[in-house]
């Protein structure tokens, strides 16, 4: 209007100028000259008024804008003074800004929702107006957005979406964002806190000014107070609610003691409060989290109590100690880690899932989870508030039930030591006192098996003594020191704790495939020694044991370390009184052996004697009589020399002298003796050359092959060959003496080995047997940690033979 | 001429009780344990038996179950040698159809009055 106005009296004024010109002007000339002049003047006065003209026309702009800014505050600060409710707050900040904006553009006024960790629609303007009430994870954006706008409150913009590389994965969370070229997100803070943020976007690159974003932005600090009040004052009102529902919660739980109760309860008025599918506590095991307590909503499949390994949420939940919501388990990368369990009931569709993990003495002892089946949900804030107030009234109400629970348990384990003390002051059978204490052990700190193993110090392995409640293939007969809990006790002789049984370096492997998940074992000590140690042990997935089921568990060890002591008195007793008895029959044994087995060489003695004495005979008969006379009185002698011997060696006290000793040397030498006495008899040898030397008390070796010997000469007929063979076997050097005699019979190839055993017939003897030969000599080999015996064939022979260990090993 | 059966598996009292039956003028045969002893007796129907008790094979109260039960051997006399003389090894003695104990250590003099107290007086 103003430079219309100018345009127009310059235009005039030149026409005037032309017109007065040509008037004033007599000459053609004069009046070209004028003419210039005019239209000189008319040029500077026009450049003047031009220039005066736009001068004024911007500033005029300037004012007019400035009032019209003004005009827009006024008109925002008088909307959003209005409203309380937050959309409501958006939608008038929205309307307001909408001349500053592009008018292609669209803008999107967000809420934070920090606790949710979600982005929620408050307001939208222009085209294409979503559903209301529709959130996005703050996971769905892209990297840059949430550093800058998250992170740093600061405005995240992109000029043209075409070139970003996070964008397409950004339109495929929210296809409503497709059309945009050009995208602009304001921070809005208050009080340093994000409240939300303004989206702004247009269908063209470049499409949004930045000065123009500046007012904005600026006029956004508004918005966000504004939103800022409204929040807190429906947050507050929200907590109101809460309050109510965690209070009539925890008016359940405090009515009453039994934990299971409680828990069962506050699940029950969570689920059904929040419309969930199911709620659900898991434990904390070592491994894996195993379903505790579960509800769940009518037409739901539960997931079941005891299940372990399949909750990938409260895994996580329970790993990172906060509360993790996930709105679509299918597409959350979260979730992803194998670590964190099974997907089976993802894939059955538990689409949604909130957990919190719930505290108990100063550590995470579960988690609490909400489960939604079949629809992705979005949990809110209040929601996620809700679920962590009821976490916290519950590990309250736990924590009471688990110290009353403690002290029950202590009052039991106190009960249960009295009783195997007054057992075990009461003499009863050790046995069942060892039982007794396992079974207490077993109720009270496990919950499973309980076994004791003793060292057994020959053998060099621990040995199952005594088991209670031992479920297949858990508690080994054997354990070498140091495998298992029980090993490992035994070898630290110190308490050895392990809850995480399948991954347990020392674990036994058939122990660990019969599920066994907790153990604990004590040493049991005697006088600064280990006698062996006690566990218990549990396949059940949440079982745990602490130092104080340890402190308890070895005053049971102390009780039985008692028990056994006095089971070993008890057996030493016994074994005195076997001793004595078989110390008294012996003697009885050797009387009636003096009166019997003497009596023969005695009556050959006396008769002989009497003929010499009596009758008329000649100096030959008298020489050959008191040669006969002779013979019987060293068989005695020889009877009452290896009488004694065996005598000496089954009582222990005959001790070997042990010399590195050539096998074959003492075979060669005996066979030749033999052979020079017997010669009627071919002895073949057939000696391993590779015998090593072998410690071995030569003379009593020598006695056992002169006694093989000269059997095997005296049962063999006459002219019949006998063979000696040694070889090593293993671990052992074999002495074979084969002799070509009747054989024995099956029944008897033991009893040849008895004291006075009559199974021969005396026809061919050549040395006057006493019956103490092969008795003496198995127990020689014995001695020497050897075995003795005979293989026989019915008409071809038989083959005496022994074994003496290639390592000397102590007598026993 | 009286036929004697001796069941003894010591050589050495072998020998002495054919020493000391020598000039006896029976006939004396001597068996090394209760198996040969049986088939002995059997075959030459002796007047007199005698067994040690401890053989090996047949033992003595073996060999005089199996006399017994036979008609042609039960009224031979047969006396058990032994080492065990308590009144208990008497009876069990008796119980095997022994006409008598001859204990051992036993004397030459025992032994021949034993042969001649039991042999028919006609001999």
């Amino acid at each position: 209007m103003r430079r219309r106005s100018v345009y127009v009296g310059g235009a005039v004024a030149y026409a005037v100028a032309v017109y007065v010109a040509l008037k004033l002007g007599e000459s053609r000339a004069e009046s070209v000259e004028i003419l210039l002049l005019v239209i000189a003047i008319s040029v500077a006065a026009g450049t003047v008024a031009w220039r005066f003209a736009t001068g004024m026309d911007a500033a005029l702009r300037e004012t007019e804008r400035g009032r019209e800014e003004l005009a827009l505050v006024g008109r925002l600060s008088a909307g959003l003074s209005g409203p309380l409710d937050p959309p409501e707050v958006a939608s008038a900040f929205l309307d307001g800004v909408k001349g500053l904006l592009p008018a292609t553009a669209v803008a999107t006024l967000l809420q934070y929702e920090e606790t949710a960790e979600s982005i929620r629609i408050l307001a939208q303007q222009g085209a294409a107006l979503p559903r209301p009430d529709i959130s996005y994870p703050i996971g769905a954006l892209p990297s840059g957005m949430r550093t800058k706008l998250i992170g740093e409150h600061k405005a995240f913009m992109l000029d043209d979406t075409a070139g970003d590389p996070e964008w397409p994965a950004f339109v495929a969370a929210i296809p409503a964002l497709a059309a945009a070229r050009s995208f602009a997100a304001l921070p809005l803070a208050s009080r340093s806190r994000l409240i939300g943020a303004l989206v702004i976007v247009d269908s063209r690159p470049n499409g949004l000014a930045r000065d123009q974003l500046q007012l904005v932005s600026l006029l956004g600090q508004y918005v966000a107070g504004a939103l800022h009040n409204a929040l807190s004052i429906a947050e507050a009102d929200l907590r109101a609610d809460r309050e109510a529902v965690v209070n009539r919660i925890s008016q359940r739980i405090y009515s009453n003691l039994d934990p299971d109760a409680v828990v069962q309860s506050a699940l029950e008025e969570l689920g059904a409060e929040l419309g969930v599918s199911r709620a659900i506590i898991s434990g904390a095991a070592e491994a894996e989290l195993t379903v505790l307590h579960e509800w769940h909503a009518p037409g739901v499949e539960p997931v079941g109590v005891g299940t372990y390994g399949s909750l990938p949420l409260s895994t996580l939940a329970a790993r990172e100690g906060r509360t993790i919501a996930v709105r679509d388990a299918r597409s959350d990368a979260r979730l992803v880690d194998p670590a964190l369990g099974s997907h089976a009931l993802i894939d059955a569709g538990t689409l949604a899932a909130v957990a919190t993990p719930i505290g108990l003495g100063g550590q995470i002892s579960g988690v609490l989870a909400l489960d939604q089946v079949g629809a992705p949900r979005a949990w809110t804030s209040q929601e996620i508030r809700l679920l962590e107030s009821v976490a916290r009234e519950l590990r309250t109400a736990l924590e009471a039930a688990q110290l009353l629970l403690a002290r029950q348990r202590e009052n039991q384990r106190m009960l249960a030591l009295h009783r195997a003390s007054t057992l075990i002051a009461a003499e009863t059978d050790p046995t069942d006192v060892l039982r007794e204490i396992l079974d207490a052990a077993s109720t009270l700190i496990g919950h499973g098996s309980a076994s004791l193993y003793r060292w057994d110090e020959r053998a060099g392995v621990l040995r199952l003594a005594e088991s209670v409640r031992v479920e297949r293939d858990i508690a080994p007969t054997v354990l070498r020191a140091g495998e298992g809990v029980c090993g490992q006790a035994f070898l630290t002789l110190r308490p050895v704790i392990v809850n995480d049984y399948q991954h347990w370096e020392h674990a036994v492997p058939s122990s660990r495939a019969a599920g066994q998940r907790a153990a604990l074992a004590v040493p049991l000590i005697r006088a600064g020694h280990g006698l062996g140690a006690l566990a218990v042990r549990s396949t059940h997935a949440i079982a745990r044991f602490d130092e104080e089921d340890a402190r308890v568990l070895s005053l049971f060890g102390d009780q039985a370390v008692a028990a056994l002591t006095t089971a070993e008195l008890l057996d030493q007793q016994r074994r005195a009184v076997e001793e004595l008895e078989r110390l008294n029959s012996a003697k009885s044994n050797f009387v009636s052996i003096v009166s019997h087995e003497f009596r023969t060489p005695l009556t050959g003695i006396q008769g002989f004697s009497e003929l010499m004495r009596d009758e008329d005979l000649t100096v030959a008969e008298m020489k050959e009589y008191a040669g006969d006379i002779n013979k019987d009185a060293q068989r005695l002698n020889r009877m009452i020399t290896e009488m004694l011997d065996l005598d000496r060696m089954e009582s222990g006290r005959m001790t070997l002298n042990r010399e590195r000793t050539d096998v074959n040397a003492i075979v060669s030498e005996a066979a030749q003796r033999l052979a020079s006495s017997a010669s009627r008899h071919p002895i073949q040898l057939n000696l391993d050359p590779e015998l090593p030397l072998i410690e071995i008390d030569k003379d009593k070796i020598n006695q056992v092959l002169l006694n093989l010997l000269s059997n095997a000469v005296k049962y063999s007929p006459e002219g019949g060959p006998i063979a000696v063979s040694t070889r090593v076997e293993g671990e052992m050097v074999h002495v074979f003496v084969r002799d070509s005699g009747m054989g024995i019979p099956a029944d008897s190839l033991e009893k040849v080995f008895e004291r006075f055993s009559r199974l021969e017939s005396g026809a061919t003897r050549y040395i006057q047997g006493t019956g103490l030969g092969l008795p003496i000599s198995r127990q020689i080999v014995e001695m020497h940690g050897g075995r003795a015996w005979v293989e026989s064939t019915l008409g071809e022979g038989s083959v005496f033979q022994f074994t003496l260990p290639l390592a000397a090993v102590a007598s026993v | 001429m009286a036929k004697i059966v001796f069941c003894e598996d010591d050589p050495m009292i072998q020998k002495l009780i054919r020493a000391a039956m020598r000039d006896s003028g029976h006939e004396v045969h001597m068996a090394v344990d209760g198996e040969e002893g049986l088939a002995i007796v059997r075959r030459v129907r002796p007047d007199l038996i005698f067994s040690d008790v401890s053989m090996p094979k047949l033992d003595g109260y073996q060999l005089g179950d199996a006399l017994k039960a036979s008609p042609d051997t039960a009224g031979i006399p047969l006396v058990f040698v032994t080492a065990s003389v308590q009144r208990a090894q008497v009876a069990e003695a008796e119980r095997h159809g022994g006409a008598g104990v001859l204990p051992k250590p036993f004397t030459m003099a025992e032994l021949r009055k034993r042969v001649a107290d039991l042999l028919p007086a006609a001999g």
